[in-house]
């Protein structure tokens, strides 16, 4: 006998990503999944970010790793409220752990969440946390032919930021065939050049987040 | 890696299918997996192997149905497939397109093998 069935395979998932996610609405707090390989500069990006914006926003932050606090203490120091899960050899952060982390939060003191995804362009495309939106970072040393080998990741994204562009003049990094290939694949992608290491383009990317938290 | 978390969804889903049928055995479970929905079906296999053992799917197949990516353009109302990752309209070039398919994770059918007589042994 067969049974016709149409069941969401991660409706586990989903079901808890949509009640983070009316938790978040609920006390008016904009969030960010954070995406990206391990190295791509998430942690040294939201350092930058936190300290353009926490006079403005109210921001909390959700680190996820395999292992370590090393994260979550760098972030800590900026004073903001950090919850640092650790997945123990999980390669993603799903739904469940970001309800838990984020109950140690005042949300109606937040504005902003960031949560920084393990470092992984693969898994972490899959899983949705009830995040408003997925950016992703791409880092020039990783090289400019991600997009068309991981492109679940670039499919999903809202936003694509490439980052350690002051490394630009010593590698083979094509800009434009990222950026070809990313909107190719996902036309409404907004993409963002930046180097948080000599501050180019970062201005860039804070008017955009801006921009999206005052829409929401 | 993830792949794992994806066999114990499938194994959730038979579980809660199966609850209408507690004599049948599940033979073979079918899903539908998009090639932008980021699964590898060779490792899906794999994992399901693994997390069946000691289940009520013990044994039963995985049959995975590829899905291709295909879109629609907004502005002609073109529907295309999509075969090199770039989803530009195929008829005018516009890129106000909406991606109809190829991001499924779905479970789609169970089979099973009903018990065909009580036996009245004991289990």
């Amino acid at each position: 006998m067969k049974i016709k069935v149409s069941r969401d395979i991660l409706k586990a998932n989903d079901l808890i990503a949509q009640d983070v996610r009316s938790m978040l609405d609920s006390a008016r707090v904009f969030a960010v999944n954070l995406l990206g390989s391990p190295g791509a500069g998430k942690t040294t990006l939201l350092e930058a970010t936190i300290r353009a914006l926490k006079t403005d926003l109210r921001i909390a932050v959700v680190e996820g790793d395999v292992q370590t606090a090393i994260d979550g203490e760098r972030v800590e120091k900026l004073g903001v409220p950090v919850v640092q899960i650790n997945t123990l050899g999980g390669c993603h952060l799903s739904a469940p752990m970001v309800s838990d982390a984020i109950g140690e939060f005042d949300l109606t003191e937040t504005d902003l969440l960031f949560i920084e995804n393990v470092g992984n362009l693969v898994c972490t495309a899959t899983f949705g946390l009830g995040e408003d939106m997925k950016v992703t970072l791409l880092s020039v040393p990783e090289g400019d032919d991600k997009v068309q080998k991981y492109p679940t990741i670039f499919a999903n994204s809202r936003v694509l930021v490439i980052t350690k562009t002051d490394l630009l003049p010593h590698m083979d990094f094509d800009v434009e065939r990222v950026e070809r290939e990313a909107r190719a694949l996902n036309p409404e992608i907004q993409i963002v050049r930046l180097s948080a290491r000599t501050g180019e383009g970062v201005g860039d990317w804070i008017e955009l987040l801006r921009a999206h938290v005052a829409d929401s | 890696m993830h792949e794992a978390s994806i066999a114990a969804g499938i194994l959730d889903a038979a579980r809660d299918a199966l609850r209408d049928h507690p004599a049948a055995r599940l033979r073979r479970v079918r899903v539908r997996i998009g090639r932008l929905a980021g699964v590898v079906p060779e490792c899906l296999s794999f994992a399901w192997e693994v997390m069946r053992e000691g289940t009520m799917a013990e044994g039963a197949a995985l049959a995975i149905d590829d899905v291709p990516v295909t879109a629609r353009c907004r502005s002609c109302d073109h529907s295309y497939g999509v075969e090199d990752l770039d989803l530009a309209c195929r008829r005018c070039g516009g890129l106000d397109v909406e991606m109809l398919t190829g991001r499924e994770l779905t479970v789609v059918e169970l089979e099973l093998e009903e018990e065909a007589v009580q036996t009245g042994g004991t289990t």
